[in-house]
């Protein structure tokens, strides 16, 4: 009996070691990261990154010096409004896909896949033409409009909706609900795991963009924030390194709130089925 | 009932994003026309502490007289903002004026997207004779002056002037040589203890650029571009070779340590400097800002090292100019051109060189009381700017007027890279030419060059 024991012991005490190192070599950069912003930047220059000289002082200059409480609330509306919209429109077509009978329905969803296969990058140059001659250039609206759907979202509802039981659309049938409340009440409920996780990965897409943004938008009305963060670099000259280490610890507390959220409700949504 | 309940949120949200776009517009338009100044938009790469000294000259031209009021705008990096430039121009939300990097200057003039700078100058009967003619020549063509230099640095030679002194090593000349540096470098490392490596150069096509403008040697054919397109490239040529023998020379008596390419190697290497691992780094004059800001050790700067037995030729600077498109109205254009001919007071200049680092181009700035304070505070900070004054500008160092420079730095940098670690030097230049000469002929077939 003990042998086991011990071995369990060991394995786990392994499983562990394992564990505890990966995580940090994962956590390091960032650890450093926001070490270092509390650092002053010559010291950073330096690389002397064992300094006891902290402070507060990049903080207090990357909010009151630079537009970066602007750029985050362009990018929290931007990153909101793409979310709520991927979330209402994929889970829509989704669920035409699976749940409506239509001719060339299999054609059809092969289209959308298609899309999935060219990356953005290679759409850059006709959507940026678009834009352009819609007038829309350096405009929320060139932010949003071309993420309103993505057909990578259509796939993944689809294939959760697929797992709704057949048995809650023929009751649905025989309760005499329509389609708009069949999607709203039962399948969307049903599939609010998959919901979530869409939504996560939709905001933390949209608020992690760089390169569209950054060819879409001209001034700091409409700038998002890592664009901003950018822009706290110069090209050739002195570069405040202390105050650009904080503004990115800045950036990155919104993703982490979002994690954190849909991590939560991933847990109470997992238990609520296993009660069922 | 139930179903309208579920479309009125999308088409809540897809109003609400209508609005978000004409209010913004809506806002744009009242903004002009509560202002009754020409509105010239300025499109700049000048990010971080660069954007604020920006600023202060734009707020000074707009102060300066009521009939224009120039906007800036941040775009990015230099390589983003070109493309931004080309691809918006004719749209309402091209620039005027806009700041486009020295390798791009070919480009600017092929494109057919802006108005020489030389047309206003001669109908404004400007005096330019006063603005650096080293820089001026980098961004004029058959003697047209295209775009007009605004930041402007020089590749110069840092050094640690307090390990200097402490190991009693007599200081480099202000014009060395390479041998001049290859001493000093190799005693800092004898002396030091191996502590403190001689020198680096980084992997940066840039510096391999000057070193030929330096030693008079074109890389590009039509006298590197400034009297025709070019059509060839010899990397592989003598000067070339010697500069790589120099830094092979060092890597073999182990006081050079290599830092790579890229951003990130810039920014290593002035680490290793600033904390006394290595005495000699080459960079760009725009640096300086970095490496005097609360830097315990005195610093040291001299020209762009030249081959032995031959004088300096001079380097070609680098940085950014000024260009106005002309997709614009004539009175814009000429706003746009007002607002170059203010950058270049003598005063703005010497508070652009303060504030920045990047060198003051109108000679006046010398004798403003800005400089000679700076320079009384730290003398060494006079050198880039002589180094600008006393080349006399030719054909070899004014810049490679050439496309798709980007690439060919790239491909200059994999044969430096190829050198440092110990490739054969011919080969390794034979192979960069051959790449070279193949995107460029690519290049100028696809773009209906002869």
């Amino acid at each position: 009996m003990q042998n086991i024991d011990e071995k369990a012991v060991l394995k786990r005490l392994m499983t562990y070691v394992v564990l505890i190192a990966l995580a940090l070599v994962i956590l390091a950069p960032f650890f450093i990261g926001i070490w270092t912003s509390f650092l002053p930047t010559m010291s950073i220059a330096k690389g002397d990154l064992f300094n006891t000289n902290l402070s507060l002082d990049n903080y207090i200059a990357a909010l009151t010096k630079t537009p970066i409480l602007r750029y985050l609330a362009n990018s929290l509306v931007i990153s909101t409004i793409t979310m709520i919209a991927q979330l209402i429109f994929c889970s829509m077509s989704a669920y035409a896909f699976v749940f409506l009978k239509f001719k060339y329905r299999k054609l059809f969803f092969a289209l959308f896949l298609v899309t999935m296969m060219l990356p953005f990058e290679a759409q850059i140059i006709p959507n940026f033409q678009t834009i352009k001659s819609l007038g829309l250039l350096d405009n929320y609206a060139a932010l949003i409009v071309p993420f309103l759907t993505s057909a990578f979202g259509t796939f993944m509802l689809r294939q959760s909706f697929k797992q709704t039981p057949k048995e809650l659309k023929e009751a649905a049938d025989i309760e005499g609900l329509n389609h708009f409340q069949f999607y709203s009440r039962i399948v969307l409920p049903y599939n609010k795991i998959s919901l979530i996780t869409l939504g996560a990965y939709s905001f933390l897409g949209a608020w992690n963009q760089y390169l569209w943004p950054m060819l879409t938008t001209f001034s700091n009305n409409s700038r998002i924030i890592q664009n901003g963060l950018k822009q706290l670099q110069s090209e050739e000259t002195f570069n405040d390194w202390g105050m650009i280490q904080a503004s990115a610890a800045i950036i990155v507390i919104p993703t982490i709130i979002v994690l954190f959220i849909g991590q939560h409700y991933f847990k109470s949504g997992m238990n609520e089925g296993a009660v069922k | 009932m139930k179903y309208t309940k579920k479309l009125i949120l999308p088409l809540v949200l897809v109003l609400g994003i209508l609005a978000v776009a004409i209010f913004t517009s809506i806002n744009a338009v009242r903004s002009q026309a509560s202002d009754k100044r020409t509105e010239i938009v300025f499109w700049h790469e000048m990010g971080g502490p660069s954007e604020d000294a920006l600023e202060k000259v734009v707020d000074g031209f707009n102060k300066s007289q009521t009939k224009y009021k120039v906007v800036p705008k941040y775009q990015g990096s230099y390589d983003e903002a070109i493309q931004k430039i080309l691809q918006t121009h004719g749209t309402s939300t091209s620039p005027a004026v806009f700041q486009a990097f020295d390798i791009s200057a070919a480009q600017m003039i092929h494109s057919g997207f802006t108005t020489p700078v030389q047309k206003f100058i001669d109908q404004d009967h400007y005096d330019v004779s006063k603005i650096a003619p080293g820089a001026r020549a980098f961004y004029s063509s058959n003697g047209v002056q295209q775009g007009m230099p605004f930041n402007t640095s020089q590749p110069v030679l840092y050094y640690n002037a307090t390990l200097l002194e402490k190991y009693g090593i007599e200081k480099p000349p202000v014009s060395p040589s390479y041998s001049d540096i290859t001493r000093v470098a190799q005693q800092l490392y004898e002396k030091s203890g191996h502590k403190t490596k001689g020198m680096t150069v980084q992997v940066y096509g840039w510096l391999l650029e000057q070193a030929l403008a330096n030693s008079k040697t074109s890389l590009a054919n039509n006298n590197d571009g400034h009297t025709g397109n070019p059509t060839k490239v010899d990397l592989n040529n003598p000067q070339t070779v010697e500069f790589l023998k120099w830094i092979r020379e060092n890597i073999k008596s182990g006081d050079f340590i290599d830092y790579g390419s890229g951003a990130s190697a810039g920014a290593n290497q002035t680490a290793g400097f600033l904390s006394d691992k290595v005495g000699i780094f080459i960079q760009s004059s725009a640096s300086i800002g970095q490496l005097t800001a609360n830097n315990t050790n005195k610093l040291g700067i001299t020209y762009f090292p030249h081959p032995d037995g031959q004088k300096a030729n001079g380097v070609a600077i680098g940085g950014a100019a000024l260009w106005i498109s002309n997709d614009k109205p004539k009175d814009i254009q000429k706003g746009a051109y007002e607002f170059i001919k203010y950058s270049l007071k003598p005063e703005v200049q010497a508070q652009w060189q303060k504030d920045t680092g990047y060198l003051a181009l109108n000679k006046d700035s010398q004798k403003s009381k800005i400089l000679k304070d700076l320079y009384k505070k730290s003398p060494e900070s006079k050198v880039p700017g002589q180094q600008l004054a006393t080349a006399k500008p030719n054909n070899f160092n004014s810049g490679i007027l050439m496309e798709g420079m980007q690439l060919t730095r790239q491909l200059e940098e994999v044969a430096m890279e190829t050198v440092y670690n110990g490739g054969d030097i011919g080969k390794a230049l034979d192979i960069a030419d051959k790449s070279i000469n193949e995107n460029l002929q690519t290049s100028n077939r696809a773009n209906g060059y002869k």
